[in-house]
């Protein structure tokens, strides 16, 4: 249902229909720019990837259709690309730092999406906290800085071959443990 | 199959590959059901992660900042992208150029659609204006690095104003390697005045080992044509740099800076394979 309504502003964005790119921008700017910032870690930066964002989806750059999945998930690949190009060209000028994870207070509960985004980041984390030091931080540098396997082997320092195993086993461990509360909380 | 390809889904899946690379991914992808299944399980055990970022309150003005660049950004593409768009049109269909008119609005969408039990020429299509946005891109890039390089300079020469040989920065690129997973390091090219001479200056520095003869050689690169810049090999730190006089040079157009790792020192053309390049 909800993903009808996002293939039909998609589908309407392709048509040059202003309003609803309005739309789009209204529904989805704070989860990208959350995201964004997750990854770019400055205010300016996250702005800067949503506008490409939101440009690429205008212009009409990179095509959605329903088989790719989900709507949402289609436009958070998007970002997280963009913003990994984002990090890349920073990266000339700035030493990355790993960003710790800050626990703030949410200001307030906007939409629906919004509510269901802060749920499931709760279940998340949770999970997250079941994973060993070293996973969460192949996690981070693999998803959020979109670091090369080579990178990661350096900065992990652990063998450039053992690398992509490590990480899927991360994510592995990530999904079984949310698997496992999903069912408890179904 | 092809295990050479098999071995860059990460890449893919990060979003790190250049556009042929990518290009040529996909391709595989088609003919690899194990590299589908394999992607499709990636995006499977990462869907959840974005939820981990926390709400964050976008800047004030922020909507109204990014909703006037996306519709600028359109005015853009018609002042400046449209002829090339219809050359592309043009290459794919043997039907007579469409109007711009045509191109924008709905009937570009319904263009679109009927286009789409043709991926290829979609993708390809695709392809060309992602490649031109990306030129777009990188030469901003260039102009920005460029700036900063200049604004520092001018602190620096207020600070040294007794000093004299100061040498002018006429031109600064980053050097970024060619294929972060073949090979590591980094560097930069900065093209600079000096006493009447303009000259190149390459720098590098975390390259790999050389083995035996091999050692690194830069080129300039006009159009085709690769002019070499000098050879050099870097101490146990991977840091190494080279010198060129441009002013000898009967013109020096150069559209893009490269550094190679040749077999050997002093190679008229280049043998080996490219490590580091500018953006073009």
């Amino acid at each position: 249902m909800e993903k009808h309504e996002d293939v039909q502003l998609y589908e309407r964005i392709r048509a040059k229909d202003e309003a609803a790119m309005e739309m789009l921008y209204d529904k989805y700017a704070k989860l990208l720019y959350s995201f964004a910032y997750k990854m770019v870690y400055n205010a300016a930066g996250a702005e800067e990837v949503v506008q490409e964002v939101m440009i690429k989806l205008w212009r009409g750059k990179g095509i959605y259709s329903e088989e790719k999945g989900k709507f949402t998930t289609w436009l958070l690949t998007i970002t997280r690309h963009t913003a990994i190009d984002y990090l890349r060209k920073q990266k000339k000028t700035t030493e990355d730092v790993i960003h710790q994870e800050t626990e703030h207070e949410d200001s307030q509960p906007g939409t629906e999406e919004l509510v269901e985004w802060k749920h499931r980041g709760e279940r998340v984390k949770e999970a997250m906290r079941t994973l060993k030091e070293e996973q969460r931080l192949i996690i981070d540098l693999f998803y959020f800085k979109g670091y090369s396997q080579k990178k990661i082997a350096e900065k992990v320092n652990v063998p450039l071959g053992t690398v992509k195993g490590r990480i899927r086993l991360a994510l592995k461990h990530l999904k079984d443990e949310l698997y496992e509360e999903r069912r408890d909380w179904q | 199959m092809t295990n050479h390809q098999c071995e860059k889904l990460i890449e893919y899946f990060n979003g790190q590959m250049l556009e042929e690379e990518k290009e040529a991914f996909e391709k595989h992808l088609e003919s690899c059901e194990e590299c589908r299944e394999e992607l499709s399980e990636w995006e499977e055990l990462s869907a959840d992660l974005p939820f981990l970022s926390e709400a964050e309150e976008p800047p004030q003005g922020m909507k109204e900042r990014v909703l006037t660049n996306v519709w600028n950004s359109e005015e853009n593409k018609e002042n400046t992208e449209a002829p090339e768009k219809e050359k592309d049109e043009e290459k794919n269909h043997s039907f007579k150029r469409p109007s711009p008119i045509w191109l924008a609005g709905t009937a570009a969408a319904a263009l679109l659609l009927s286009l789409a039990g043709n991926g290829y020429l979609l993708s390809e299509n695709q392809q060309l204006a992602e490649e031109r946005e990306q030129l777009a891109e990188e030469a901003e890039q260039l102009a920005l690095e460029r700036d900063v390089i200049a604004s520092d300079y001018e602190a620096l020469l207020e600070e040294e104003e007794d000093g004299n040989g100061v040498a002018d920065v006429l031109l600064a690129s980053n050097l970024a390697s060619a294929d972060e997973a073949l090979f590591s390091g980094e560097g930069s090219a900065t093209i600079i005045s000096e006493d009447g001479h303009v000259d190149l200056l390459v720098q590098v520095s975390g390259m790999p080992e050389l083995e035996g003869e091999e050692a690194f050689q830069a080129w300039i690169i006009e159009g085709e044509t690769p002019v070499s810049a000098g050879s050099f090999t870097i101490d146990e730190n991977g840091n190494g740099a080279v010198r060129y006089r441009l002013s000898d040079m009967e013109d020096m157009q150069i559209d893009q800076i490269a550094v190679t790792l040749e077999p050997q020192p002093n190679n008229d053309q280049p043998e080996g394979q490219m490590v580091l390049a500018s953006p073009q």
